[in-house]
């Protein structure tokens, strides 16, 4: 069968100098470098991640930017690559395309760009296409999705869901921002739901501390977990990771 | 002829990636668009992402089937990388209007119609997969191990029966590698599966 995923996230933001940084955050927020994306994803690659998650933070990086990165990191790093940040066009993707990305990220423009994953999923296939669902829950257990007043209940949320599958989202990355670089843990309420609910593959995006946090979230249902402060903080090498992921008895390439 | 591998590009597929492995390898290699490209070609990669009707049309469009049939016939060596692979079938529910190269008699099935009931199966078949190598001469070119597949549409293992050299589970078997003659077939991405899938890559292009 097919294994479950490690995916560590590069995320990018732009340094005073004009330089492209790779970093941390928490709550989508506090941007802390750490050091050049190029030589963090040649470090992933020799410690065995299973796929890179290079995620742009905001526009004050161009895209013309990121294509230049990407190819520079594609020209080395020969394991699978996935790019998101505020994607809104198919002339976009294509160039990622051509840039070497194995999958794009596409969050907001799924429900804003009408037809983006329709067209995007007829021309490269539905594997090539996470649908990022970004979002914070209210006091009262409701969901809103980032760049949206809009509310969702539970249910509502996974006729959204489903309705963006079908028009071609391969997976599903699922981030509660409010977990982002926290200290609580993924929100695995919400994964077990989803789980149940669509058969495409799940991503959680975002809460990941500890090696129990993989394990639950495997457990649970996800096929891979994307976590960034996680590989930044290195109290755990990944080596280490995928040894007690194993001897929990889950399948993962150690 | 010193070995000079040309890879088909299309306008959705990921030659690029196959190419900067290929440079990565230092393996002499070259794009082909069109007809005229194809000068001095030992090798021919056909890469994989996009849709099986589109990248039929695409190069019928460019005009370029009938050297790589060409080529084929010659005796050089042909590798298709995951759609790469399926359209050297005869068919895929994908564009079930759509015809393949044909010079396999395989028709190409989609995961989502296996039966499913424990939803354990996820479509596409996204990650890492273990390929059981077929004993046979050739499966000296894909060591056994992990590696890296994106897709929805698979090979069922009987229509490959006596050029198998590569097995995976996902919910049931399917080929993911063959060979026949010059034709190598792999539904896994080499280009992406780090070390492992380079070594295939290399092997691939120094066959005489």
């Amino acid at each position: 069968m097919i294994k479950k995923r490690i995916i560590p996230k590069i995320l990018l933001d732009s340094m005073s100098n004009g330089s492209i940084a790779a970093g941390m955050t928490s709550s989508y927020d506090n941007f802390i470098p750490i050091g050049s994306p190029i030589s963090q994803a040649k470090i992933l690659q020799d410690n065995l991640c299973d796929e890179i998650f290079v995620c742009k933070r905001n526009d004050k990086i161009s895209l013309d930017l990121c294509y230049e990165l990407i190819e520079e990191m594609a020209a080395e790093i020969f394991s699978p690559i996935s790019f998101g940040g505020n994607i809104q066009t198919i002339e976009e993707i294509s160039n990622l395309v051509t840039c070497g990305i194995e999958q794009v990220v596409i969050g907001r423009a799924a429900t804003t760009e009408g037809d983006l994953i329709r067209k995007a999923s007829n021309k490269f296939g539905n594997q090539f296409i996470i649908y990022s669902i970004d979002y914070r829950k209210t006091p009262d257990g409701r969901f809103r999705l980032d760049h949206t007043s809009e509310l969702f209940d539970t249910k509502n949320l996974m006729k959204l869901i489903l309705a963006v599958i079908k028009l071609g989202a391969g997976q599903l990355l699922l981030c509660n921002m409010d977990r982002d670089g926290s200290t609580i843990g993924p929100d695995l309420e919400l994964l077990k739901i989803l789980n149940s609910t669509v058969s495409v593959p799940i991503i959680i995006g975002t809460g990941i501390r500890t090696v129990s946090d993989f394990i639950d979230a495997y457990k649970t249902g996800a096929d891979a977990v994307a976590a960034g402060s996680f590989f930044c903080k290195k109290d755990t090498s990944p080596l280490q990771l995928r040894s007690h992921i194993w001897n929990e008895g889950i399948d993962i390439r150690h | 002829m010193v070995n000079n591998v040309g890879i088909i590009r299309t306008p959705s597929s990921n030659w690029n990636s196959v190419k900067r492995a290929m440079d990565y390898l230092k393996i002499s290699n070259v794009l082909i668009s069109q007809k005229k490209d194809f000068n001095d070609i030992s090798h021919i990669i056909i890469p994989g992402t996009g849709t099986y009707g589109d990248v039929i049309k695409d190069l019928e469009n460019q005009g370029i089937i009938d050297s790589i049939f060409e080529l084929k016939n010659q005796g050089r060596f042909v590798l298709g990388i995951c759609l790469g692979m399926q359209i050297m079938g005869e068919r895929s529910t994908e564009s079930s209007n759509v015809s393949g190269l044909g010079w396999f008699t395989y028709s190409c099935l989609n995961f989502e119609n296996i039966p499913n009931d424990n939803k354990a199966l996820k479509t596409p078949h996204t990650g890492w997969n273990f390929v059981n190598s077929i004993k046979s001469p050739a499966s000296s070119l894909v060591n056994k191990g992990d590696y890296y597949f994106s897709h929805s549409f698979y090979v069922p293992k009987n229509e490959t029966e006596h050029i198998t050299i590569g097995v995976t589970e996902n919910g049931l078997d399917f080929t993911s590698a063959f060979k026949e003659d010059n034709i190598m077939g792999l539904q896994f991405h080499p280009e992406k599966s780090q070390a492992k899938g380079l070594e295939v890559l290399k092997k691939f292009s120094e066959q005489k």
